[in-house]
Order: C-alpha cells, then sequence, then structure tokens
C-alpha cells in the first residue's frame, strides 16, 4: 500500500495539470453561514441528475460531504 | 432531506447502498467541482473534507459542522436540525419583531444593528453571552438547550 500516496499523487498532479478549469478560484472562497448555497447538478446511484435547485421552496437539505475512502479511520 | 456528496462515481454508491442499506441520496461529483465550490476539498487525498451544510428551503446556508463525528453522524444531523428548527420559532417570538425576519431589518430601530452574517463574526456561546449582555431578553432564565437552539438559529442568520 506504499505505492498508494504516491500513484494519487501522480494522478492528482495529472489532474491539474490536464484540467486548466480547476482554478484558484474555484477552489471554495469558504462559504458563509447566511450566503447563498451554490446549486450544482449530481447524479445519483440511479444516474439520474439531481439539483440542490429541485427542493427549492419543498425541503431542507443536508449537504453531507464526505471523504469516501473508505480506510481505517476515514 | 439528506444530501450525501463524494467523488465516488454512481455506481461505488449503488454497491454501498446495497451493502449498507442507505437511506438517503447519495451524489457523485467526479470532478470535485462542487467540493471545490463548497470550500471543501482535502487536497491532499484528493476527496472531500467531512463537513456538513444546513441549507434552508430558500437556498441559504444556515448552519456548518466543521467537526463531524462519523460515528454519531446521523443523530447529530437530526439534532441540529430539530435545534436549528426550534431556534427559529424562538426568535419569531422573542427578536423578530425588532431584528426582521431574517436578521437585516431594523427599520424603525435605528439603534438595533442587523443581525445578518453575525455568525462569520461570533461564536455560538459569544452569541448567547451577547444577547445576555443587551439585558432586552431574560435568556439567563432559558434552559441551556433553549438557549443552545436560539444560538444555532442566529448563527445562520
Amino acid at each position: 500500500m506504499r505505492t498508494l500516496p504516491g500513484l494519487a499523487a501522480v494522478l492528482t498532479l495529472g489532474v491539474v495539470f490536464a484540467a486548466p478549469r480547476f482554478s484558484p478560484d474555484q477552489q471554495g472562497a469558504a462559504l458563509k453561514l447566511g450566503e447563498a448555497s451554490p446549486d450544482f447538478m449530481l447524479a445519483n446511484i440511479e444516474g439520474k441528475t439531481v439539483r440542490l435547485s429541485d427542493y427549492r421552496g419543498k425541503k431542507h437539505v443536508a449537504l453531507v460531504f464526505y471523504p469516501a475512502l473508505f480506510r481505517a479511520g476515514g | 432531506m439528506v444530501l450525501g456528496i463524494s467523488f465516488r462515481p454512481p455506481e461505488f454508491n449503488r454497491d454501498l447502498c446495497e451493502k449498507e442499506s442507505i437511506a438517503f441520496q447519495l451524489l457523485s461529483d467526479e470532478d470535485r467541482a462542487v467540493i471545490k465550490r463548497y470550500g471543501v476539498f482535502n487536497e491532499q487525498d484528493n476527496c472531500a473534507q467531512r463537513v456538513s451544510f444546513l441549507v434552508d428551503k430558500q437556498g441559504v446556508v444556515r448552519a456548518i459542522d466543521r467537526e463531524v463525528n462519523p460515528t454519531t453522524h446521523g443523530k447529530d444531523l437530526v439534532r441540529l436540525v430539530k435545534e436549528w428548527l426550534r431556534g427559529r420559532e424562538l426568535y419569531a417570538g422573542a427578536c423578530a419583531r425588532c431584528h426582521g425576519a431574517d436578521g437585516g431589518d431594523t427599520e424603525g430601530y435605528p439603534l438595533i444593528k442587523p443581525l445578518k452574517g453575525i455568525g462569520n463574526r461570533h461564536s455560538e456561546s459569544e452569541i448567547i453571552e451577547l444577547t445576555a449582555a443587551t439585558g432586552i431578553v431574560d435568556i439567563a432564565a432559558w434552559s441551556e438547550e433553549t438557549r443552545q437552539a436560539l444560538a444555532t438559529y442566529v448563527k445562520g442568520l
């Protein structure tokens, strides 16, 4: 498993150089309390697109971001 | 509504849902764009940090939990939502008349500072202290839980 961090580093570098759309200011000027939440479109497990704005006016939403690395302690 | 977000693709999440019988939606942010937009990117591991946001029906961020404990996460989330809703009731009854429904409108009360954004300047305990110091609302007489509920709500204004 020692090669994994190395591999991840290479992949990360590859993504950074190959995908210039990840510009520094897209890296979240930290979102603050009382601010509008950015809308998004992401696929659920069935591949269907879910938008945060789907719930506007209908439900409060808890957005739970998690690492999903599933290693010990993660 | 609970939406779990990670970089894992739908197939991985489908597998996880089946194995762990997960009741809420799992969404795939494979290019990490949303993770980054929300400011929760863990560069070192190329994944999301463990952070939860409570977003109200108008799409406004009302609570942020950056110290999520994975083992008690479900219960903590339920408690946070209940606290926030209770705080909203308390605020409507004790504070909205002068501070405005969302803490922004103090027209007619020139001496009152808007509460909007207060959560980005003060912690919940500071908010409680500040409120008690004004002497307007006798929150010292409230229970710990009730005070905490109001602070949770006010922090999100």
